[in-house]
């Protein structure tokens, strides 16, 4: 009913200041009535925005960096890739690759090239990994690691493996072939390996062969 | 009463590695110790010795069995030992190296010492790694001494 007389100049018996003050409040109703239904629509997309973004922001790791990517033939192909974070204890590790192939179909799974890692094992011993390629699970933070690979512990022990799945986050390291490791006064070679318990329980398994250096044992002995 | 005798092999040479052979060896570097368990084997110089589970008890501050800083303190041998040392083997149930005291002891029920063609019984070896002496005590049985007479004449 107001709009029909909007258009009207206003009752005739109305003075010219009344017939302003009535227009001025008719807009003003019209603005509310806008508002009303703009505000709550305005409300709605903000908070869709703000959603949005802190649900990407918790798939894709914010600690993860690319140098460029770009798409080919249905995968995303992402140069210099790092990831950095803090696993249960707080230490934090970082992986960097030359190289990350990520499926779009299957965007968790990441084909790593020449993938450099550090994995805190324990509080005292970081485990830095250097391997030709490595398939990394985003979804549970796990590495398989499928190409012969190094191993050097902080502590300055080196250890040679045919493979392995690496829990970057918990700090496992768990592999089924054979594997060789060396200490100043140690080595140890098995068929297999476990570390669990971030690196306080090491277990080797199948023809275990230990050579202790007779060094070990002179300081021992005298 | 006991017998002594001579177990060279034993006295430990500090200038030979170490071998050891097992199925499996975990390493619980918390409480410092080495399990080696399944045809375990420990092989240094001339001295084999075998047991089914072998476990080392090791320290040093921050010492790690893979970070190579560990000095053995103990290592105890379980189910069935068996030693090997040049012309004299020793059988027992379970065995302990205390390295501090450099004392290798062997017990069970029946500790068998045997040189060449001599055999000793009794139910505790103790052999001193510095020196090489063996003692083998009857504890409170008699220790059964069975010389082969043909030994006797080389004497």
């Amino acid at each position: 009913m107001l709009q029909r007389m909007l258009k009207a100049p206003g009752p005739a018996s109305m003075g010219r200041a009344e017939v302003d003050a009535y227009q001025a409040a008719v807009a003003h109703s019209a603005r509310v009535r806008k508002l009303r239904i703009w505000l709550p629509i305005g409300a709605v997309v903000i908070s869709a925005i703000f959603i949005s973004v802190s649900v990407i922001r918790a798939y894709l790791p914010e600690n993860l960096s690319v140098e460029s990517a770009r798409i080919e033939d249905g995968k995303i192909v992402m140069e210099r890739p790092a990831i950095a974070g803090r696993n249960d204890d707080g230490i934090s590790y970082s992986m960097t690759a030359v190289r990350a192939l990520q499926d779009i179909a299957n965007p968790n799974m990441i084909t790593l090239e020449d993938v450099k890692a550090a994995v805190p094992l324990n509080v005292n011993t970081i485990a830095r990994v250097v391997a030709t390629e490595g398939i990394f699970d985003r979804g549970t933070d796990r590495m398989e690691l499928t190409a012969p690979f190094d191993v050097n512990l902080s502590n300055g022990t080196t250890a040679k493996f045919q493979s392995a799945q690496l829990d970057v986050v918990a700090g496992t390291l768990n592999t089924d072939d054979p594997v060789s490791i060396d200490t100043e006064q140690a080595s140890i070679v098995a068929q297999s390996l476990k570390i669990t318990d971030k690196g306080r329980t090491i277990t080797f398994a199948g023809q275990v062969r230990v050579n202790i250096e007779a060094a070990a044992i002179r300081n021992r002995g005298s | 009463q006991a017998t002594t005798s001579q177990m060279d092999g034993m006295r430990l040479s500090n200038d030979e590695p170490i071998q050891i052979e097992s199925d499996q060896l975990e390493i619980k570097e918390q409480e410092k110790k080495a399990y080696f368990t399944g045809n375990v084997k420990v092989v240094q110089g001339t001295t084999t010795m075998r047991a089914g589970k072998m476990t080392v008890l090791y320290t040093g501050e921050g010492a790690s069995m893979t970070g190579g800083n560990a000095d053995i303190e103990k290592i105890y041998l379980d189910n069935k030992v068996l030693l090997n040392s040049g012309t004299q083997q020793a059988t027992a149930d379970k065995g302990e190296f205390d390295m501090p005291s450099q004392t290798f002891i062997l017990t069970g029920d029946q500790v068998v010492l045997s040189e060449g063609p001599n055999v000793f019984k009794g139910c505790k070896l103790t052999v001193y790694m510095e020196t090489g002496e063996a003692r083998l005590d009857a504890c409170g049985g008699r220790v059964e001494i069975l010389l082969d007479p043909k030994s006797r004449q080389q004497q």
